[in-house]
C-alpha cells in the first residue's frame, strides 16, 4: 500500500504533465492548422515511430553503443585528467585554460576535422561524445579531489600512508560521488551529442542520421520521431549513471524523505 | 566491496558496448571502393544503389560502400584518402581544382541540369525578368548571384532589384508562406515534385534548361575521382563505371526498380517522392545517342567561360583536364 501510493508519487506529477503538454500539442495544431511539415501532431509522430519501428531500432542500437564508449572513455579521461590537475599544481595552471577553451570548440565545427583525419569508421563520433562528456567529469572530480578532508589525509599520513594510500582510502572514494554527479550531468548530454556527431557526416546508421534522411526527404513526423527517441535514450542513460552511481556510492545516500 | 563493484559496473558497461557494436569482418578478394554522395540518398544516386542491390559491384569484384557527406563534402574526402569516388557537380569542381585540389569529373549523372527556380504561384514570377524587384532565397552559393542576374537582365529585367536574402536551414516552403523570399533554386525532380504532388502547393518554376540561351548548361551531379586515382588505378575506375552504367541503365529502363531499390537502402525515404522522382529523372540519365556519362566538352567549356567571367574562377587553367570520358564504358 505505502509502495503503491509512493510510486503514485514519483510517477504520476511527471506523468501527468508530460500529457497535458502532448494533449496541449495535439490540440493546438488541429485547431490552428498547423502544416504537418512545420509542426507534426503527437499522434503522427506516434504513428511514424510505429510504423518505422525497425528502422529506427538499428539506428538506436549504433547511437547507444556510441554513447556508452564515448561515455565510459569520456569519464575516464575526465577522472584521469582531474588526478593530473589535483595531483600536480603546475599541470593545473597549464591544462585548466586549455579545458575551458576546448569546451567553447562546438563539435559542430570539430566534426568535419575529425571526420577528414579519422575516416569513416566510428572514431569521429565517439570522439565528439567524449570531447562532450569529460569535461563536466573533469571539473566535478577535480572540486572534489581538491577538497578533501585534510584531518583525514592527515591521519593516513601520521601512519605512514604514502600518497598513492591517500588517493585509494581517502581522496578518491571521497571524490565518487561528485564524480558520479558529473557524469549524471554528462549522460543528460551523451546522446544528443552522439546524434549530432551522426549528422555532421559519414555515418552509416544512427539516429542522427535517421532525422536527416527524414528532413531532407520533407518528413516532419519522422524527425520528431528520432527526437523522441533520442529524448528517451537520455532518460535510460541519465537513469542507468544514476543506478551505477547509487550501486557504486552506497554510503552516499539520497536525503532521507525519499528512503523507504 | 566499493571497488569489486565499479569493476562490475564496469564490466557490464563493457558487455553493453560489444553487444552493440559486434559486427561481421569478412574479408574476400574484392576491392574495397567507397563512395561518397553530395547529399542524403535520393534519386540521383538511384544507378549506384540498384548496381549494388543487383550485384553488379560484386560481379566486377568489388566491395562498394555507400557514405553520406560530412559538412566538409565528398572532394574534401577523396583528398584526404578516405575515398575512392564522389557525387558533386560542375560547380563545385572547378573552383575546387583551381584551389589546387586535382579532381577530376568521369561520368555526369545527367544529361542536363535539371534545377529550377521555384516559387509561389501567387508571387507571379512566370518568367526570369518577373524575379525584378523581388527577393531571391539563397544557399550561399557563389553562383547564385551571378546566374539570378544573367537570368533576369538576358530576359529584359533590371537586375539590380533583385534582393537577396539567406535561406538557412530552414524549410524554404515555410519560408514561401512567411513571404521571407519568393524563389528559391531547386531539384525539380526532389524538391518541385514535393511542392506540387505531396505539399500540394501552387508554385511556378524556371527552369534552368529552358532558359539555355541566355545561361550555360551544366552537369548536376557528377562523379568525380582525383587525378592519382586516375593515375595509378585506372583499370577500379574503368570497372566501377561499368557497373554504375549497368545501375543507370536499369533506373532508365524501370523507373520502379530505381525507386525500389533506394526505399530499400534508405527507408527513411519517403515513398511517394522517391517514386515520383525516379519517374521524373528516368529520361535525363541516357543521352539521345543511348549514352550515360558521357560529357559533352561544349558544355564544360561554356560553363567554365561563364565561371571565368562572373570572376568565379580567375586562374587560367585548361578546361579539358577537368573532366574526361576515357573510363566510360564502349557503347554496346
Amino acid at each position: 500500500m505505502m509502495r503503491a501510493r509512493r510510486l503514485a508519487r514519483h510517477v504520476l506529477p511527471p506523468a501527468l504533465v508530460v500529457a497535458i503538454l502532448i494533449g496541449g500539442w495535439e490540440t493546438w495544431v488541429r485547431l490552428a492548422d498547423v502544416d504537418p511539415a512545420v509542426l507534426a501532431p503527437p499522434s503522427r509522430v506516434a504513428t511514424a515511430l510505429f510504423e518505422t519501428r525497425g528502422v529506427l531500432l538499428g539506428h538506436t542500437a549504433t547511437t547507444l553503443a556510441e554513447t556508452a564508449i564515448g561515455l565510459a572513455v569520456g569519464a575516464a579521461v575526465g577522472v584521469l585528467i582531474a588526478l593530473l590537475i589535483a595531483s600536480v599544481p603546475m599541470a593545473r595552471r597549464a591544462v585548466e585554460p586549455l579545458l575551458v577553451v576546448l569546451q567553447t570548440i562546438p563539435p559542430i565545427v570539430l566534426a568535419p576535422i575529425l571526420v577528414l583525419s579519422l575516416g569513416f569508421g566510428w572514431a569521429p563520433r565517439i570522439v565528439v561524445v567524449v570531447l562532450t562528456v569529460f569535461f563536466p567529469v573533469a571539473v566535478a572530480a577535480t572540486g572534489a579531489l581538491l577538497g578533501a578532508d585534510r584531518d583525514r589525509i592527515d591521519l593516513v599520513r601520521s601512519f605512514g600512508g604514502t600518497r598513492f594510500d591517500v588517493l585509494r582510502h581517502i581522496t578518491f572514494p571521497g571524490a565518487l560521488p561528485a564524480i558520479f554527479d558529473g557524469l549524471r550531468v554528462s549522460a543528460a548530454y551523451a546522446v544528443a551529442a552522439a546524434a549530432i556527431a551522426e549528422q555532421i557526416g559519414g555515418a552509416r546508421s544512427g539516429l542522427g542520421l535517421y532525422i536527416a534522411r527524414s528532413q531532407r526527404s520533407f518528413r516532419a513526423d519522422q524527425v520528431l520521431a528520432g527526437v523522441v527517441v533520442i529524448a528517451a535514450l537520455s532518460l535510460l542513460v541519465y537513469g542507468l549513471v544514476s543506478v551505477c552511481a547509487n550501486h557504486a556510492t552506497p554510503w552516499h545516500t539520497r536525503p532521507a524523505k525519499d528512503i523507504a | 566491496m566499493t571497488i569489486r563493484r565499479i569493476i562490475l559496473s564496469g564490466l557490464a558497461a563493457a558487455a553493453l558496448i560489444f553487444a552493440g557494436c559486434g559486427s561481421g569482418g569478412d574479408t574476400d578478394a574484392r576491392r574495397s571502393v567507397t563512395v561518397v554522395l553530395d547529399w542524403t540518398p535520393n534519386t540521383n544516386h538511384s544507378g549506384v544503389y540498384l548496381a549494388k542491390q543487383m550485384g553488379l559491384y560484386e560481379r566486377a569484384g568489388l566491395d562498394v560502400q555507400i557514405i553520406e557527406p560530412d559538412q566538409a563534402g565528398g572532394i574534401a574526402q577523396l583528398a584526404a584518402g578516405n575515398a575512392t569516388f564522389a557525387f558533386s557537380y560542375a560547380e563545385q569542381v572547378l573552383p575546387t581544382r583551381e584551389q589546387g585540389t586535382p579532381v577530376v569529373s568521369i561520368a555526369t549523372v545527367l544529361t542536363t541540369n535539371t534545377s529550377s527556380l521555384v516559387s509561389p504561384a501567387d508571387r507571379n514570377i512566370r518568367r526570369p525578368r518577373d524575379l525584378a524587384g523581388k527577393t531571391y532565397g539563397t544557399f550561399g552559393g557563389q553562383i547564385e548571384a551571378p546566374l539570378i542576374k544573367e537570368l533576369v537582365r538576358c530576359d529584359g529585367g533590371d537586375p539590380s532589384t533583385v534582393k537577396f536574402v539567406d535561406v538557412g536551414n530552414a524549410d524554404y516552403n515555410v519560408g514561401f508562406r512567411k513571404h521571407a523570399y519568393d524563389a528559391v533554386w531547386v531539384f525539380d525532380g526532389w524538391d518541385v515534385i514535393r511542392l506540387r504532388q505531396i505539399a500540394k502547393a501552387q508554385v511556378t518554376t524556371l527552369p534552368f534548361r529552358a532558359h539555355l540561351d541566355c545561361i550555360p548548361d551544366w552537369y548536376t551531379p557528377v562523379i568525380v575521382a582525383t587525378e592519382k586515382t586516375l593515375h595509378t588505378d585506372p583499370e577500379l575506375v574503368r570497372r566501377f563505371l561499368a557497373a554504375t552504367d549497368a545501375g543507370y541503365r536499369a533506373a532508365a529502363a524501370n523507373a520502379a526498380a530505381a525507386a525500389a531499390a533506394l526505399v530499400v537502402a534508405v527507408p527513411e525515404s519517403d515513398r511517394r517522392l522517391v517514386t515520383a522522382s525516379a519517374e521524373f529523372l528516368a529520361p535525363f540519365y541516357l543521352d539521345r545517342a543511348g549514352r550515360w556519362g558521357y560529357q559533352d566538352p561544349a558544355v564544360w567549356e561554356r560553363f567554365d567561360a561563364f565561371l571565368r567571367r562572373a570572376r568565379i574562377l580567375t586562374k587560367p587553367s585548361p578546361i579539358t583536364s577537368a573532366f574526361t570520358n576515357d573510363y566510360l564504358p564502349p557503347l554496346r
